[in-house]
């Protein structure tokens, strides 16, 4: 399905969904940093291809990206992507320590951050999973520290074979005074798009 | 200040000296850059993919890295180029993630590079230099005044092309 051709009912349901995962997975942040996070309410763009650079803040900027693969009933792609000085911050309130500066993470940080991309994605799938009735798992997580541009290509490799629009469900979350951000993202296949949207009942809509 | 214009991902660009052309954060999207020795006429392409799936409509797009490399060829020679003076470079094509990928889904970026190449060699373009491949995110910075390629990435210092 061409998410180009979705109405704003369907628009709608892929927005509420997301923000129920993201509301289990701002309170598993929540728990993890013992601090106050804020989900924002989840917005869902169609972007053309040659948006998708400028609306993620400039190819060249650095990030964390961690990105899942999701399986099960639905297929697509997963991503948690932090600025680079936000992930920092993120892995240095989680462990006590001060961060390696630069761009590179040790092999403890990677570990850490990547820990918390998997509780995270685990929390919204759960909760995704459980509102659909669909099984929806999450692969093993890869990270990324590159460009924001270089991070984003599998997503829109997936997304633009044979089309122009990319579909980009995203969440933004604060942690309340500590200046971490970050985004999630949200990316079903084709085809999966299409089975989520008739288990939310709007396939037809 | 230079001039620099922006090649979007998907997207090619055609300019002459004293233009530089840049393509920012290429991962596994393949930067495709041709130049003139002769007039100091070039282009940059960022594709996305090798080539249009079969029966695509929307073939004749930039973000398909064959397309892209015919189009540009068009355009140069529109605007008065030798085919006999052309060379090429060829930056990204990496392999971002591994294991993100169900079996036989694997080296977008190393089938952008087979494209471009294959593409070129169809196309009698000689490849001057390449900066391909491993699992870095890459910026190209194309001075249409030299010909020269600087690449920019997080990890290593500058080179040039």
């Amino acid at each position: 399905m061409e998410p180009c051709l979705l109405n704003e009912l369907q628009l709608d349901a892929i927005r509420e969904i997301c923000n129920i995962g993201m509301g289990h997975a701002a309170t598993a942040l929540s728990h993890l940093l013992n601090t106050r996070i804020e989900a924002g309410m989840p917005s869902v763009h169609l972007l053309a291809l040659g948006q998708v650079h400028e609306f993620i803040g400039g190819a060249e900027q650095p990030v964390v990206g961690i990105m899942f693969r999701m399986t099960g009933d639905a297929d697509g792609l997963l991503a948690l992507i932090f600025p680079h000085d936000c992930a920092l911050r993120l892995i240095s309130h989680l462990t006590s320590s001060t961060v390696t500066a630069g761009h590179a993470l040790s092999e403890f940080e990677a570990s850490a951050i990547t820990e918390i991309g998997n509780i995270l994605v685990s929390a919204h799938l759960n909760a995704i999973s459980k509102l659909l009735n669909l099984t929806l798992l999450p692969s093993i997580p890869s990270l990324l520290l590159d460009m924001a541009g270089a991070v984003l290509d599998p997503i829109l490799t997936r997304q633009c074979s044979d089309g122009d629009i990319s579909l980009f469900a995203q969440a933004e979350f604060n942690a309340v005074g500590s200046g971490i951000a970050g985004m999630f993202f949200m990316i079903p296949d084709p085809d999966s798009l299409q089975l989520i949207l008739q288990a939310s009942g709007t396939l037809d809509a | 200040m230079p001039d620099i214009r922006v090649v979007g991902i998907g997207e090619y660009l055609t300019a002459q000296a004293p233009v530089q052309i840049a393509a920012y954060g290429l991962g596994s999207c393949a930067g495709v850059a041709i130049y003139d020795t002769v007039t100091g006429y070039g282009a940059l392409a960022h594709s996305l993919l090798p080539s249009p799936p079969p029966g695509s409509s929307r073939y004749r797009s930039a973000r398909y890295t064959d397309i892209a490399i015919q189009l540009m060829l068009e355009q140069l020679i529109k605007s008065g180029c030798d085919t006999s003076t052309l060379v090429a470079k060829l930056a990204g094509g990496a392999a971002m993630y591994d294991g993100l990928y169900r079996e036989g889904e694997t080296g977008i970026g190393e089938r952008n590079t087979y494209s471009a190449r294959e593409t070129l060699v169809k196309l009698s373009i000689p490849i001057a230099a390449e900066d391909i491949g491993g699992t870095i995110g890459r910026s190209m910075i194309f001075d249409l005044k030299s010909g020269l390629i600087t690449i920019r990435t997080l990890h290593h210092r500058d080179t040039i092309l």
